[in-house]
């Protein structure tokens, strides 16, 4: 490696520890902002820093917002008789969306993985049944990944949730829309099969 | 440039970039190769289902003698164990699995047998074997084939054959003892009962075997490789079963 200034170097090194991000995508992030002006690097700097000092989690669903309660819990317009549970809270988003669903949230953070040492007590969990006990939702819409983490999630929660008397869903895995039967895989295909509905 | 091709089982996955993964897989002809899946995490993505843990498909892939990543090309998938993994012990076996052959194989060597074990395993999780059973198994045949288990029929340090109802000894190294000579530090006790269990492990298909041992010698004999394993790996084990299933 090229032996930057200090103040580089370190930019360099931080960028590196983000997702996604390999050393040339750290240099090249790092010498664009090195070439951008003084107050547009201030306003970057000051959106990190807001985001870690204004944003928390929403204490009955676990979403990330900047009011406790969130705007979908303390909101009058959702049904509160149900939740639809999702690993991230970028998930949310991709529900709001559709425009189809107007009930309440719960982010679990994740999804169950032993290679990746994330087990139950990982998971936003507790916080879930705890919000069964006023009786007011009727309905449990397991939204987790269609992958085999999401779908042992899924089974998971469903064979804690369904004795408390709840309703238990799981949202329909398929075939996506703009694809081609000739091309799906046996694992697509099948669960294409098993969740028909009639027409 | 040159395009290899191969069948593998696909061990774990991580993201990259933005809508990448990196495969890690065992795959038959070329051991243990780590690969770039362009556009995996789309939904429309070619590859599917095919990288799922446990997954066996057919790969093709591009190799540059400068990198240690390889690019995949394409993917065919053989079988996949989703409907069985898709239930946390399931799951939970699966990971287990994977996370002992990426621990115990070095990269770009193939072996063989390992490859059959891995297949023959799979074969009799999804015909609902019982998954401390079908897990001991593999263990004991992960540790052997990997050198770290010796044959249980004579004391290597007396050189005496052991007595068909003594318990032995096992040394860390999975080296056997009898109970005279034993106890090893750090070594391991197996019944009688566990010791024929273990022997029949090295003339039975896996489906065959899960059916001989009762739920508690299965997690007995379990417990006891794990913890050989751990001796080997000289680290715990990310990777556990729920037992209690
Ligand atoms: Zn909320
Ligand atoms: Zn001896």
């Amino acid at each position: 490696m090229l032996d930057y200034a200090e103040a580089i170097h370190r930019l360099i090194e931080e960028l590196r520890r983000l997702p996604g991000i390999g050393q040339k995508s750290a240099q090249r992030i790092a010498f664009h902002i090195l070439r951008m002006n003084a107050e547009d690097v201030r306003r970057l700097a000051r959106a990190i820093e807001e985001v870690k000092e204004k944003i928390i989690l929403c204490s009955i669903c676990q979403n990330v917002t900047d009011v406790d309660p969130c705007r979908f819990c303390s909101s009058d317009a959702r049904d509160r008789s149900m939740i639809c549970v999702v690993e991230e809270p970028y998930n949310v988003a991709a529900i709001e969306r559709t425009r189809e669903y107007r009930g309440l949230y719960h982010v679990l953070h994740g999804a169950l993985s032993p290679i990746r040492g994330i087990g139950p007590d990982d998971l936003k969990i507790r916080s879930l049944l705890e919000r069964l006990r006023s009786g007011e939702v009727r309905e449990i819409i397991l939204a987790m990944n269609p992958n085999t983490e999401g779908e042992a999630t899924a089974n998971y929660l469903a064979r804690l949730l369904k004795p408390l008397g709840v309703r238990v869903t799981r949202i329909a895995t398929g075939l996506p829309v703009g694809s081609d039967l000739e091309f799906a895989d046996e694992v697509t295909m099948y669960r294409a099969l098993v969740n028909r509905r009639e027409m | 440039m040159a395009i290899k091709e191969s069948e593998a089982f696909v061990l774990m996955t991580y993201p990259l970039a933005e809508a990448d993964k990196i495969v890690v897989l065992f795959t038959r002809l070329y051991g243990k190769i780590r690969a770039v899946a362009r556009g995996a995490r789309r939904p429309k993505s070619r590859f599917g289902a095919c990288l799922e843990p446990l997954s066996e498909i057919l790969i093709s892939f591009y190799e540059r003698e400068s990198r240690e990543l390889v690019a995949l090309r394409r993917c065919e998938l053989f079988c996949s164990p989703f409907e069985r993994a898709a239930t946390p012990e399931g799951e939970a076996f699966l990971h287990h699995v994977a996370e002992l052959v990426d621990a115990l194989q070095p990269p770009a060597e193939p072996h063989p047998p390992v490859y059959r074990l891995i297949r023959a395993t799979r074969d009799a999780f999804l015909q609902g074997a019982s998954l401390p059973a079908l897990a001991a198994y593999f263990e004991m045949w992960m540790l052997k084939l990997g050198g770290f288990f010796s044959p249980l029929e004579a004391c290597a340090a007396c050189g005496k054959a052991f007595p068909p109802e003594a318990p032995i000894w096992i040394a860390r190294d999975g080296v056997p003892r009898c109970a005279r000579c034993g106890p090893p530090a750090g070594g391991h006790m197996i019944l009688a009962s566990l010791r024929r269990l273990l022997a029949e492990m090295l003339t039975r298909s896996p489906i065959e075997w899960s059916s001989l041992p009762t739920p508690k010698e299965a997690i007995q004999l379990h417990r006891l490789l794990t913890r050989l394993l751990r001796d080997v790996l000289e680290r715990e084990l990310k990777t556990e079963l729920s037992l209690n299933v």
